[in-house]
């Protein structure tokens, strides 16, 4: 029998506590933050909060961000810490439908859809519109022209639709703005989306969209 | 007991020593079929073997407790340097207006936010980028009077953002995508910062 490696068990020991230790050292951060800004007693259950996400592997800072703005705003302790539990749950939400390899800043911009109304299932179809392609900006656009009173179904779909037609971040991006533009010229939000649509679509058809796929 | 009979004493324990006992051998037939009923210890296989099977460790307790402790340590100053950072250069624009959604800038590179708020007094900028303290970044007002402009520098990601005028009034920027939520009944404004390089 080979005796054991001292090194290996070193190695193995040390990066075990190396992301202990550098976990430790992020609660400390986000606990300090909260405790500067909010009561003991609310900054002691966000804690817990957070740090039941930090050991599900959800992004902590859009948490902590988010109790500092309701602090901000003067929101009451029940409002920020209901606002930071959803969007905990959110986030969780969005990782089940984006997958496990969705970075941070998807699962932000996904928590922000799906707080919108926007359904789970609009997640799961614009990822595999974009396989592993970052969904940041179509998730950014799609919430946007939520936001801007384009009915949720309208909006997903005309986002998915655009991805699935293979346009990219800048195509997208164009089409919010002439979105943005029509509504403010007067059209009805769903059917400014419905005319970016076909515009962007009809663009493509002739090869002048800068569509891209990546 | 007397001399000769301490010895023929000695000598029988001796002989009976020598002998086996007249039921040894049913004892190690016994003996052997109870092994063999037992289960064999388990032993594992594949890849995992070596580190699955006991083995003996030695260690010296200090150099154990230096190790944990200098690791601890250099985990917290890992943890606080691990905050979104690097961040790959893509696009060379260095100062933009806040409202040009998805323009690349380098991490770190001043972004220039930039609102319109003729009658206002103060004008300062709140975001997730400076905890939402309506103290940390004051707008400056240009020299026409109506435009206040703000330098920040920010790192790669989505940031969310607002403007607080005359140190309660609650705004957005009304050029840059929004968020669709109302967490705190209004919503916020959206900039987005080195997104891989893809805009």
């Amino acid at each position: 029998m080979k005796p054991f490696p001292r090194a290996v068990l070193a190695a193995v020991l040390l990066a075990l506590i190396g992301v202990s230790g550098a976990h430790a050292g992020d609660a400390a951060r986000d606990q300090a933050r909260l405790r500067a800004r909010v009561s003991p007693a609310l900054a002691t259950r966000l804690t817990a909060t957070v740090e039941r996400a930090r050991a599900d592997g959800l992004p902590t800072d859009p948490l902590v961000a988010r109790a500092l703005e309701g602090a901000s705003r003067e929101a009451s302790d029940a409002e920020i810490l209901d606002a930071v539990e959803r969007q905990a749950a959110a986030l969780g939400e969005a990782r089940r439908a984006l997958g496990d390899s969705a970075r941070p800043v998807e699962l932000v911009a996904g928590a922000s859809a799906l707080m919108a109304g926007v359904p789970r299932d609009s997640l799961v179809r614009l990822r595999a519109s974009r396989g592993g392609g970052s969904l940041v900006v179509a998730l950014v656009v799609m919430s946007d022209l939520v936001a801007r009173g384009v009915p949720v179904e309208t909006a997903s779909a005309s986002v998915i639709a655009a991805t699935r037609a293979g346009a990219g971040d800048e195509a997208l991006l164009r089409m919010r703005e002439r979105v943005h533009e029509r509504i403010q010229r007067g059209e009805l939000p769903g059917g400014a989306t419905r005319d970016g649509l076909r515009e962007l679509l009809q663009r493509d058809a002739k090869g002048t969209a800068g569509t891209s796929r990546r | 007991m007397t001399e000769p009979e301490d010895r023929a004493w000695e000598e029988a324990m001796r002989a009976g020593y020598r002998h086996p006992a007249a039921d040894e051998a049913g004892t190690r037939r016994r003996l052997l079929e109870r092994l063999a009923s037992e289960p064999p210890p388990r032993r594992h296989s594949g890849p995992l073997a070596w580190w699955l099977t006991p083995r003996p460790l030695a260690m010296r307790p200090a150099v154990v407790l230096t190790a944990l402790l200098a690791v601890s340590l250099a985990g917290v100053w890992l943890g606080r340097v691990s905050a979104p950072h690097a961040i790959r250069v893509t696009r060379p624009p260095a100062v933009l207006p806040a409202n040009a959604l998805g323009r690349l800038v380098e991490d770190g590179t001043p972004v220039t936010f930039v609102f319109d708020a003729p009658g206002a007094a103060t004008v300062s900028l709140v975001g997730d980028f400076n905890g939402w303290d309506p103290h940390a970044t004051p707008l400056r007002r240009s020299a026409s009077g109506g435009r206040w402009t703000a330098e920040v520098s920010l790192d790669r990601g989505l940031h969310l953002y607002g403007y607080v005028i005359d140190d309660h009034v609650w705004a957005i920027d009304p050029a840059a995508p929004l968020t669709p939520e109302r967490t705190f009944g209004r919503r916020n404004s959206v900039i987005l910062v080195g997104e891989d390089g893809i805009l």
